[in-house]
């Protein structure tokens, strides 16, 4: 590693505030005694600075087009009393919360797949290709011959189709309108590959929270049971929306799929309705054998 | 599924960002309009600034602790106060204010070095000339503050080091553009 680096991640450290101790006061002495590391760490700070201009310049020109979508009430009622208590109905989550939610959607954007696989495809030539087809074509033949385990038995025997959401739009975004019908009607028509494709784009692009969920039962049934999981813990952890208060359900079966029985049933410890006792009785059982 | 998305920030259709924003924003704009009587339309712009404010600060951990939700509030508050007496002081208007302090370190650069401030404005432009790859590692590490090793798996480097090699590479090679931006703006 080279000098300038080296000053660099010193620099970035101090202006971060993430020295102490000696560490902190030899950084302290070195900018008052060298002036061409002071100056550096006075360019990080204005390089940090314009960092975080540019994040808030971003989130105003997203706060933007929220206000163009909802815009805010006219002057007409200004002097209403509803104006000071006006609050979306059912948004009372904290701040802080509500931090973790922006902050938790803003890496899920960052680590879209897009670029990334392209670039990874190209670097890894036919090699690596061809062993996968062969490995694959090994590991079909396994299963063929493999019987499936219990609880993936009982996981699909268990599994009923969540209703769809239908009459959904967003009214000045056809192509978004076009793509959730799209992704629907795979749906309805038990295409979940297809589906969850579709539903997978809603998420990424668009940040579709509903889609989320459509997402997950799509993997729960392709077999992609660990993404499924992850998609449906989200709704587990983050939503009160009451069209997924299923959602313990299906994050139990896709635990049961993924052979762990003891996180199934402790999803289900808590749930009444009739189709969740019969299915934790069912992994109890299996549990006994 | 469609080729490459474009990289347009991860702000965008955020739904957390939404919910936050309409959860608080009238009484905030209703606020600056009664205090201040300004129009509705700089209220709102005044508003939205002072969430972004807010919300980058609390997606870096610069934020105070908050005992309860009304001191959170009030922290917001305080800084659309401030970006409002700023604007007023840009406007020529007098407006008295008996309790307003003129110390805000606390929660904003302080608004009378002109020339750093340029300079920083320069610098964000410099960010947005970083290709799509640097500004999301920069993202993720600096603005989101994940850890070394969450990043690197996230954007598929490798390991820890590989993603904190990339990181100061980037910040070298923003600083390298924010260099040529100031050349550009010096040779008119």
């Amino acid at each position: 590693m080279d000098r300038e680096m080296k000053d660099w991640i010193l620099a970035e450290s101090y202006v971060s505030q993430e020295l102490t101790g000696k560490a902190l006061e030899a950084v302290v002495q070195r900018i008052e005694s060298d002036k061409a590391f002071a100056q550096l760490v006075s360019e990080c700070e204005v390089i940090l600075s314009g960092t975080s201009l540019a994040v808030r310049e971003q989130i105003r020109e997203s706060l933007k087009e929220i206000e163009q979508e909802s815009p805010l009430l006219d002057e007409k009622t200004w002097n209403s009393p509803e104006v000071e208590s006006t609050n979306d109905p059912g948004m009372e989550e904290t701040i802080e919360r509500r931090l973790e939610k922006i902050r938790y959607q803003a890496i899920e954007k960052l680590t879209e797949k897009g670029s990334e696989n392209a670039s990874l495809w190209r670097r890894m030539g036919w090699r690596p290709i061809a062993a996968a087809v062969f490995l694959l074509v090994v590991a079909v033949g396994f299963w063929l011959w493999k019987p499936q385990p219990e609880y993936q038995r009982i996981a699909r025997q268990y599994f009923k189709q969540p209703e769809p959401i239908l009459n959904v739009s967003r009214g000045n975004d056809v192509v978004f309108d076009q793509l959730l019908r799209k992704a629907m009607d795979a749906y309805v028509a038990k295409q979940y590959k297809k589906a969850g494709a579709d539903f997978e784009q809603l998420v990424t692009q668009y940040q579709h929270v509903p889609s989320r969920f459509y997402l997950g039962i799509s993997q729960l049934r392709t077999g992609k049971t660990q993404q499924a999981i992850r998609n449906l813990e989200f709704f587990n952890n983050n939503s009160e929306d009451i069209r997924f208060e299923r959602v313990d359900y299906y994050l139990a079966l896709a635990y049961l799929q993924a052979g762990e029985l003891e996180q199934a049933k402790q999803i289900l410890d808590q749930a009444e309705d009739p189709d969740s006792q019969a299915l934790r009785q069912a992994i109890t059982n299996l549990s006994d054998d | 599924m469609a080729g490459k998305l474009p990289f347009d920030g991860p702000f965008r259709f955020n739904e957390g960002l939404k919910e936050l924003y309409l959860q608080h924003r009238s009484a905030v704009v209703n606020w600056l309009r009664r205090t201040f009587s300004i129009e509705v339309e700089d209220a709102i712009d005044i508003t939205q600034e002072a969430f972004a404010i807010f919300i980058e600060q609390g997606l870096r951990g610069a934020l105070p602790s908050f005992a309860n939700q009304a001191k959170a509030r009030t922290y917001l508050f305080g800084i659309a106060k401030n970006k409002a007496y700023e604007r007023l002081r840009d406007q020529n208007k007098q407006v008295a204010f008996a309790e307003y302090k003129t110390k805000n370190e606390s929660y904003e650069e302080a608004g009378s070095n002109e020339e750093k401030e340029e300079r920083v404005k320069q610098a964000s432009q410099a960010f947005k000339k970083l290709g799509e790859k640097c500004q999301k590692l920069l993202h993720l590490t600096i603005v989101l503050k994940i850890a070394m090793a969450e990043a690197a798996k996230t954007l598929n480097y490798g390991n820890a080091a590989t993603a904190k090699n990339m990181k100061y590479k980037c910040l070298i090679r923003l600083r390298k553009i924010y260099h040529e931006h100031q050349k550009e703006l010096q040779n008119g």
